[in-house]
Formats: C-alpha cells, sequence, structure tokens
C-alpha cells in the first residue's frame, strides 16, 4: 500500500521536492545492472539466438529443396506416364492402321483377282468365238469348193450359153465376196 | 490541487503526497556505504527477470521452438528485425544486441510500476533514463568514429547541401542537438512519462482508498458524500493501470527506436 510507503518516507526525512539531480551510486548502479543484462544478451543469449535462426532457416531450405525435388520427380513420372500412355496410342492406332492396309490390299488382291478371271473368262470366250468363226469359215470353204465343184459340173452339164455362163460365174465371184 | 480541497469537507482522509515523498524512497539497508532503496532492487530484479526470461527461451533452443522460446525469439525478431534491421539497413545486426539489452531493461524497469506490492517504476529515477541515455550517446558516437572517422564530427556539424553562411547558425544548433539535446530529450521523455505515469496511479488508488466506502466496513460517524468519487476511481484502477502498461511498453519501444535512428546517423552519414 502506498499510505505504509509514505509513512516511512516521512519518518525517515527524505527530500520532500522532486529530485532532479541523480544520486551518484544510482548512476553506478544503473550502469552495472545495464552491462551485467548487456553481456548475457550479447554474450549468451545473441549466438544461440543466430545459431537457432540458421539453423531453422537451412532446415527450412532443406525442406523446400526435398520438396522440390519430389516434385521434379513426380513430374518426370507423370511425363514418362504420359509418354508411355501416347505411344500405347500410337501402337494401337498403328495395329488398326495396319489392320485397315491389310484390308485394304485383300481387297484390291481379291478385286483384281476377280477382274483377271473376269478378263480370262472374256479373252476364251473370245478365243472360242474366233475358234468357232473358223471353224465356221473352214468348213465355208469346203462347202465353197463342192458347191463350185457342183456348179461346175451343172455348169458343164447344161452347156450353158455364153451369158449364162457369164452370170453364172458372176454371180458366184460376188457369191464367194460376200461369203469371204 | 482543487481534487484535494474538494475532498476535504467530504470527511475524507485524502490528500495528494508531495512529490518527492513517493520518489525518494528511504534506504532499506545498507552495503559498502550505499543505502539500498527499493529503486536497487527493482533494478536488480529486473535485470535477473529478463536474463532468465532470455536464457531460458534459448536455453537448449530447438528448430521448431517451444512456448518460452516462441516469447523470446518473437522479443528477438521484433527488436532485431522491427527496430534495428529496419532502421539501420543490414548493419543493424551488429546493433541488435545492444538495442535488445535497451528495450528490454526500459521495459522490465517500467512494467514494475504496475506489478502489485511494488508499484514504483525506478526508470522515474532520474539517474536511470540519465545513464541510458549517456550509454546511447557514447555507443552512437563511438560507431560514427568507427564507420566514418572523425569525418563523423564534420558531417554533424557540417552538413552538406547547404549554403557557407548558413553554417555559422546551423553548426552549433545542430553540435548541440546531435550531442546535448539527444541524451537530454531521451532522459526526460522516459522520466516525466513514468513520473506522470506513477503519480497517476498514486492517485487512484490513494483517492479509492480515502472515498470508496463498503457498507459494514464504514468507520463510525464518517461521511458518505465521496462514495461516487471513490466508485469512479475503483472503476478507473484497472484501466489505469492497463493504460500504464501500453506506457511502459510504448516508452521502451520509442527509446530502442530512437537509439537505432542514432546509430543509423552514424552508421551511415545523414543526407
Amino acid at each position: 500500500m502506498p499510505n505504509s510507503v509514505l509513512i516511512l518516507a516521512a519518518e525517515s526525512g527524505v527530500d520532500p521536492e522532486l529530485q532532479l539531480l541523480p544520486p551518484f551510486p544510482e548512476l553506478v548502479w544503473g550502469f552495472i545492472s545495464f552491462a551485467i543484462l548487456f553481456a548475457v544478451i550479447w554474450g549468451r543469449v545473441y549466438p544461440q539466438v543466430n545459431k537457432t535462426l540458421d539453423e531453422r532457416r537451412s532446415a527450412i531450405h532443406g525442406r523446400i529443396e526435398e520438396a522440390e525435388t519430389q516434385l521434379a520427380e513426380a513430374e518426370k513420372s507423370r511425363r514418362d506416364y504420359e509418354a508411355s500412355l501416347q505411344e500405347s496410342r500410337n501402337e494401337a492406332n498403328q495395329i488398326v492402321e495396319d489392320a485397315k492396309a491389310d484390308a485394304e490390299r485383300l481387297k484390291a488382291d481379291i478385286v483384281a483377282k476377280a477382274e483377271e478371271e473376269a478378263d480370262a473368262i472374256r479373252a476364251r470366250a473370245a478365243a472360242e468365238a474366233e475358234a468357232e468363226r473358223s471353224r465356221a469359215l473352214q468348213e465355208l470353204r469346203g462347202q465353197v469348193a463342192t458347191l463350185s465343184t457342183d456348179i461346175a459340173s451343172k455348169i458343164v452339164a447344161k452347156e450353158v450359153d455364153q451369158s449364162q455362163h457369164d452370170q453364172l460365174v458372176d454371180q458366184f465371184i460376188s457369191q464367194l465376196s460376200t461369203n469371204n | 490541487m482543487n481534487l484535494v480541497l474538494a475532498a476535504e469537507p467530504y470527511g475524507a482522509d485524502f490528500k495528494v503526497p508531495p512529490a518527492g515523498e513517493i520518489f525518494n524512497l528511504p534506504p532499506l539497508f545498507e552495503i559498502a556505504g550505499v543505502g539500498v532503496t527499493r529503486v536497487y532492487l527493482i533494478i536488480f530484479f529486473s535485470v535477473l527477470f529478463a536474463s532468465i526470461l532470455m536464457l531460458l527461451a534459448f536455453n537448449n533452443p530447438k528448430v521448431i521452438p517451444g512456448k518460452l522460446q516462441s516469447i523470446g525469439e518473437s522479443i528477438v525478431e521484433f527488436v532485431r528485425d522491427g527496430i534495428a534491421v529496419d532502421i539501420i539497413g543490414p548493419e543493424g545486426k551488429k546493433f541488435a544486441p545492444f538495442l535488445t539489452t535497451i528495450f528490454l531493461f526500459v521495459l522490465f524497469n517500467n512494467m514494475f510500476k504496475i506489478i502489485p506490492f511494488v508499484n514504483f517504476p525506478s526508470t522515474s529515477r532520474i539517474a536511470i533514463p540519465l545513464i541510458l541515455a549517456l550509454i546511447t550517446l557514447v555507443v552512437f558516437v563511438g560507431t560514427g568514429i568507427k564507420y566514418q572517422g572523425l569525418s563523423y564530427f564534420k558531417e554533424v556539424a557540417f552538413p552538406p547541401g547547404v549554403p557557407k553562411p548558413v553554417y555559422i547558425l546551423l553548426t552549433p544548433i545542430e553540435l548541440v542537438s546531435t550531442f546535448i539535446l539527444r541524451p537530454l530529450t531521451l532522459t526526460v521523455r522516459l522520466f516525466a512519462n513514468m513520473v506522470a505515469g506513477h503519480i497517476l496511479l498514486t492517485i487512484v488508488f490513494l483517492a479509492t482508498h480515502a472515498f470508496f466506502r463498503l457498507p459494514g466496513i464504514i468507520p463510525e460517524g464518517s461521511n458518505l458524500a465521496g462514495l461516487p468519487v471513490g466508485i469512479l476511481t475503483l472503476a478507473l484502477g484497472p484501466i489505469t493501470v492497463a493504460f500504464e502498461g501500453f506506457v511502459s511498453f510504448l516508452q521502451a519501444y520509442i527509446f530502442a527506436i530512437l537509439a537505432a535512428v542514432y546509430l543509423a546517423g552514424a552508421v551511415e552519414p545523414e543526407h
């Protein structure tokens, strides 16, 4: 309580005025106490402070670096995965493309073969027709020969006059030319 | 002192004591011819508590700090980064221990004015702010000489970029303000703040003691007219204590900041 202090102060006869001149012992002891506190803080506390803060900084730095490496690794594996995925996609596409190409090729082959066959059939048919015709011609020639001999014998038999004879020959020739 | 005159007719034994009775303390005992007053004890315990706090905080420090270490670190960072590096620049780290000592020393000594049963700031004895100001003066002048050599004094006395005739007026002003007024203002600012705060607390407590009479403990024949005053001062007590705690912190902060400003001028010439 302030009151008890006041009584004490009054009894011991202290100066009732506010002191504005410093008592020398207080200056000395103030300085000494300040020096002690400074020694503690400068000599014991701050080295620890700096050590701690440096350690923390390096720890945080280490953590950050670790995190960065991990991040980079994760990124790399992601890229690898994506690349392999892309590769598989490409492969699948390739397979499909190959299959398509094969199918195309097969189709083309089949069509070509069919066309070839058709050509062959057509050629055979033409050849057969040709052969038929030549045979017919052959036959015709033979017939013409017999006919000519017939005609000749008839002419001879009939003894046709000159005019008739000419006519016959003409006729015959024209017949021949149309036949041939 | 109208308050005193008004109080007496209401029967309260209230008087504001002369300042000397509050601040000039009797010696408690003697050591080596020096009468040890409460001031010495308060300074001693301030240093003791501040040392213990900081030593415990940084005794076996961990990378992930505990509670006490966090407190210590926040104090250190407050002074080192918030005051020293902020004002002086990168060089400020060298002065961080000094500024931390000033801050803690002033803070703890101030805070004793709101510690129950002590209620006395040792910084309200003019010797303490004065010795702190003198230490600051020596440190910043020494720093100036160390960083700038003797041209530090030239920088102070003849700031560049001024027309020559002006120096007749400017040089005395600069010298007086730097080497005399700086320590003086440091001293008086802290001292006057603490004196005023202590007087304020004393008045509030004494008035409460004098005027606040509870039913049942009213002495016979006492006058109740002063009760409203007592209630008012009782309510004001905690507020005043909180306010004085804030002022204690603020004055410690200002002292450290000004010391840092003076050091900054010593490290690099002011322009």
